[in-house]
């Protein structure tokens, strides 16, 4: 029986609902049971919630761009037109390429009668193995304004997936990306269930509900945890209700805290005041890693 | 309206500012989760189809060569056993298997993507893009609307953009003439901010920054701003009342005056200031 490590994604849909601080204290609850990744690669922050030293860092490379020789360009044009996504313009009369607009698709290459445009290598960011007192730590850095989020997410969770596996660590503990596009569907298509952090406030609901959708469309469980849950007299009964519309679990409330952000800034343990808020989130944790361990 | 990291208040400031000020166009670039509209709630007048091309076969003419699917760089076309597919999320829509496919075996039709939508109320207007669930990518999306702004009358318009810092945030910012980065004086909201400037560098934006919950925690921007030559151009402090305000769907700066004089003495003095690049 080969070993094969379970996988939860912490999400939300909407951004700055405490998906990172949550998934710092259930790091620290599960030391020595559970690898870390933050694959919030356009804004990793997990390494700052825990104590990481990065080992080995690896160049992340999406697909080659356009590069014009300008002394081949006769200033056709031809790039220009062909070009979906108004990466190209003329310039004093040559080609010139705007490597931000740029989706590596190669038309203009393909177009250009002069053959004077390259796809050229683009790196677009960076990927990691470190470790944290837990146990071990995977992370990654999209170059800013960088492209294929998702490529990179992809990569660092096979990455992470693969470690834990010759390390024959039960858990892989995932800090995803807001939102519900190409880095959280990546993220989503890496893991075995996803843990979604929502907030009672109308964005919030709106937000966990698309999230919850995008689980149900994946075939992947969702479990709910409503977090500053007294802040609003709203309560937790519309999240309740979105929970159960997309068929997920709803798991409790964590109240607002507001010694969180002075223990996160000291890099102390949160756990200590999250621990009595988070204990069903860690046996759910725990009951999934056993079903995972006896398939 | 920016911010690196998420949840930080651009929808509160966004919203806020455009129920104050009736000349405003309030723009929702977040293609993937679009919320502004829970605080604006104009009822949509129009709507229109955003859409991308992709390719369809005329299996008449094709012969299976694969020439397109060797050609695609982002893996979208299956050519197995002289059968076609096209795996429709990967496509960027780009045309070139159609250029490649040497029996024109191919063509493009608009695929739709996303919907715009644009609200009005009184003197009040919205513009939204929604991805539709389940697909990728925002980008088209959002270009598509920040693209729309300029067929409203109104003299200014602000967009509530994405958080992060790679393209969805890049597209959105892109049209504007400032931008102003909504952080949290945590260590995330300062490590995001520093990434946010860091994408927004060679842009030549006028960028601003404003501190809110500025009494949560102890990590002030103030140093990085200085460095980055970016001036913190507003504080607010963290308040329950403001909270349960959003909590409510209504834009803070209507509930809470300290909002409303800050944030309007930063549109007129700061955001106005430089006028359009």
């Amino acid at each position: 029986m080969t070993f094969r490590p379970w996988r939860c994604a912490v999400l939300s849909g909407k951004g700055g609902t405490g998906k990172t601080v949550i998934t710092a204290a259930l790091v620290r609850a599960l030391a020595g049971r559970v690898l870390a990744v933050d694959a919030d690669v356009d804004a990793p922050n997990l390494s700052l919630a825990l104590t990481v030293t990065r080992d080995v860092t690896h160049p992340f490379f999406g697909l080659p761009g356009a590069r014009v020789r300008p002394e081949a360009c006769t200033g056709c044009g031809a790039c220009v037109e062909a070009c979906r996504f108004s990466a190209l313009e003329l310039r004093g009369g040559k080609a010139w390429g705007d490597e931000g607009r740029c989706e590596g698709c190669g038309v203009c290459a393909f177009v250009c009668p002069e053959k004077a445009i390259d796809l050229v290598p683009r790196s677009q960011g960076i990927f990691f193995q470190g470790s944290c007192p837990e146990g071990p730590f995977w992370g990654a850095q999209l170059r800013p304004g960088g492209e294929n989020s998702g490529k990179l997410v992809q990569c660092l969770l096979e990455h992470a997936a693969q470690d834990a596996r010759d390390r024959r660590i039960p858990l892989v503990l995932i800090d995803g990306p807001p939102g519900t596009s190409c880095p959280a569907v990546s993220t989503l298509g890496g893991a075995d269930a996803a843990l979604l952090v929502a907030e009672p406030t109308p964005t919030g609901e709106e937000d966990l509900g698309r999230m919850g959708e995008l689980c149900r469309l994946f075939a992947i469980p969702a479990a709910v945890v409503a977090n500053r849950s007294d802040l609003t007299p709203r309560g937790t009964a519309e999240l309740r209700r979105r929970t159960e519309g997309f068929g997920g679990t709803f798991l409790g409330s964590i109240p607002f805290l507001p010694e969180i952000p002075r223990l996160i800034a000291q890099r102390e343990n949160p756990l200590a005041s999250l621990g009595p808020h988070i204990a069903p989130l860690i046996d759910f944790l725990h009951s999934s890693m056993a079903r995972g361990e006896e398939a | 309206m920016a911010s690196g990291k998420g949840g930080t208040g651009k929808t509160a400031v966004a919203s806020s500012l455009a129920a104050l000020l009736p000349e405003v166009l309030a723009v929702d670039g977040d293609g993937d989760a679009p919320n502004l509209h829970l605080l604006l709630p104009f009822p949509f007048r129009e709507s229109a189809l955003i859409t991308r091309p992709r390719p369809v076969v005329d299996p008449n003419r094709c012969d299976g060569c694969g020439a397109c699917a060797r050609a695609c760089r982002f893996g979208a076309l299956l050519t197995l056993g002289g059968s076609w597919r096209l795996l429709g999320d990967l496509c960027h829509g780009c045309g070139l298997c159609v250029r490649v496919c040497p029996r024109g075996a191919l063509r493009e039709e608009e695929y739709p993507v996303g919907e715009r939508r644009r609200g009005e109320e009184g003197d009040r207007e919205i513009l939204e893009g929604r991805l539709f669930p389940g697909l990728p990518n925002p980008v088209p999306v959002i270009e598509d609307t920040v693209a729309a702004a300029p067929s409203s009358t109104k003299p200014a318009v602000i967009i509530d953009c994405p958080p992060g810092s790679s393209c969805p945030f890049v597209t959105s910012v892109r049209p504007a003439h400032a931008v102003l980065l909504v952080t949290e004086p945590t260590p995330f909201g300062l490590a995001d901010l520093e990434l946010a400037l860091g994408a927004l560098k060679d842009m030549g934006k006028r960028v601003g920054v404003l501190v809110n919950r500025c009494d949560v925690a102890s990590f002030a921007p103030e140093e990085l701003c200085a460095r980055e030559g970016v001036p913190v151009v507003g504080r607010l402090p963290f308040s329950r009342a403001v909270a349960e305000s959003y909590a409510e769907g209504v834009p803070p700066a209507l509930r809470d005056h300290l909002w409303r004089e800050t944030l309007t003495h930063l549109w007129h003095h700061w955001a106005l200031k430089g006028g359009p690049a």
